[in-house]
């Protein structure tokens, strides 16, 4: 018989349960029978739970990847590295609140990749005696990147997915900006956030739906900016402000134009996403905003829609819960999971439809 | 010696309580989720990684 997992929590929403299987880390949202199915299994001494769920997952093979423990289910592999690599010879410095950070790199396309956001923080040699120092070194073998902290390795990635040590690059800013020498943090979202009146809102969407156009014109538009592209939550549910510059795909520029003076003078990054040219607009500089933290007030999905006029929608608390664990890092250690389960469920959001921009900020400002 | 633990129902309790699962044709609206495995960044565009695979 096969080892099958019990859920760590079952958590009642309006309407639905959401259910957390530690070991596969995997949610189930539930309506209907399942939901009772698992509560009324929950205590089951293990011989009958696994009698009975194996029963479940011969009618509904599905369930095979959620509630069956593989013996591969195992951490991060921790083989030796083979760390023939060149010294980081490339350095950039940056200023985040008390801290200069040296960033070294072995070549300068990585320069390119990891810094286009942050080159608003460089600054000279000079006169960084009053701040701590800190030294982060991101390298490459052939299939590997590395990032180091020191001359200990923090993160490390596959080629092909660098993007993910970008994110452990960019937690290490976000601390150092907010003073933190490390933090436990309870998720990620692959989002950006915005303030007005005290009301902090989170702006989500598919890849292209026009997040980060959208941020940018509110943020001309009265509204604080927070982040962009990856927004860290603490165990408290604080969001904190991003310091990275927010990127601005070419068909973007004319409409930032519009609203900002400085997207003339940037100059457009060396870094680019596929055949998409970029600028970064540094809007914490712009508003001078020192680093903050905040409470999520509410979540918009942003959909763009010519043919419709702004509107906000409210979303359930299911659909808000399905759509945003697949987009969202949940730290899977203690009992994160159902604290970030806890906020999830009692959030609140919509979809927010919109064809021009300014009816657009018109519908926000009522709801605020 | 018919020590009940209130916490967990009997064997024979759970299969009567089985027997209302039996079926399990119709488990109602589910949705089984992944979370990210890493925190990560926007991910490039098709065609868009500069260091090729690994």
């Amino acid at each position: 018989m096969s080892n099958y997992q019990r859920p760590s929590f079952i958590k009642k929403g309006r309407g639905f349960s959401v259910i957390y299987f530690s070991q596969t880390r995997k949610f189930l949202i539930t309506k209907g029978v399942l939901e009772e199915f698992f509560q009324d299994t929950f205590s089951l001494e293990k011989n009958d739970y696994d009698h009975i769920v194996e029963n479940l997952i011969l009618k509904h093979p599905e369930f095979t990847d959620c509630l069956i423990i593989s013996k591969s289910t195992t951490r991060d592999n921790n083989n030796e590295d083979d760390l023939s690599i060149s010294p980081a010879v490339i350095s950039s410095q940056l200023l985040l609140s008390n801290y200069v950070v040296e960033v070294r790199f072995d070549m300068n396309s990585l320069k390119d990749i990891f810094l286009s956001a942050y080159e608003h923080l460089n600054i000279s040699n000079s006169h960084t005696t009053n701040y701590y120092h800190k030294v982060l070194s991101i390298v490459k073998n052939d299939s590997m990147h590395y990032l180091f902290s020191g001359s200990k390795i923090i993160s490390k990635s596959l080629n092909k997915e660098y993007y993910k040590l970008q994110a452990q690059f960019a937690n290490k800013l976000i601390e150092y900006y907010h003073n933190l020498e490390s933090n436990q943090w309870l998720c990620s979202f692959h989002a950006c956030a915005v303030k007005k009146s005290n009301k902090t809102y989170l702006i989500l969407g598919d890849s292209g739906a026009g997040k980060s156009t959208l941020t940018a014109l509110l943020c001309a538009s009265g509204y604080r900016f927070v982040g962009d592209d990856l927004i860290l939550m603490d165990q408290e549910f604080n969001i904190y402000d991003n310091p990275a510059a927010l990127s601005a795909k070419e068909s973007s520029w004319d409409i930032l134009s519009k609203y900002y003076k400085e997207m003339h003078e940037i100059n457009e990054s060396n870094r680019t996403k596929g055949k998409v040219k970029m600028k970064y607009l540094p809007i914490h500089s712009i508003q001078k905003n020192l680093p903050d933290k905040h409470k999520i007030s509410a979540l918009f999905w942003v959909d763009f829609n010519p043919n419709t006029k702004a509107q906000l929608k409210p979303l359930s608390s299911f659909s808000i819960s399905s759509s945003l664990i697949p987009d969202t890092w949940v730290n899977p250690e203690l009992n994160y999971p159902e604290l970030f389960t806890n906020w999830l469920i009692q959030s609140k959001g919509f979809r927010l439809i919109y064809s021009d921009f300014s009816s657009l900020v018109n519908v926000l400002d009522e709801q605020l | 010696m018919n020590k009940k633990n209130k916490e967990n129902i009997s064997r024979k309790e759970a299969l009567e309580k089985m027997g209302k699962y039996a079926a399990m044709t119709a488990l109602g609206t589910f949705i089984i989720l992944n979370p990210k495995k890493a925190q990560a960044s926007s991910p490039p565009d098709p065609g868009d990684n500069p260091f090729g695979g690994g």
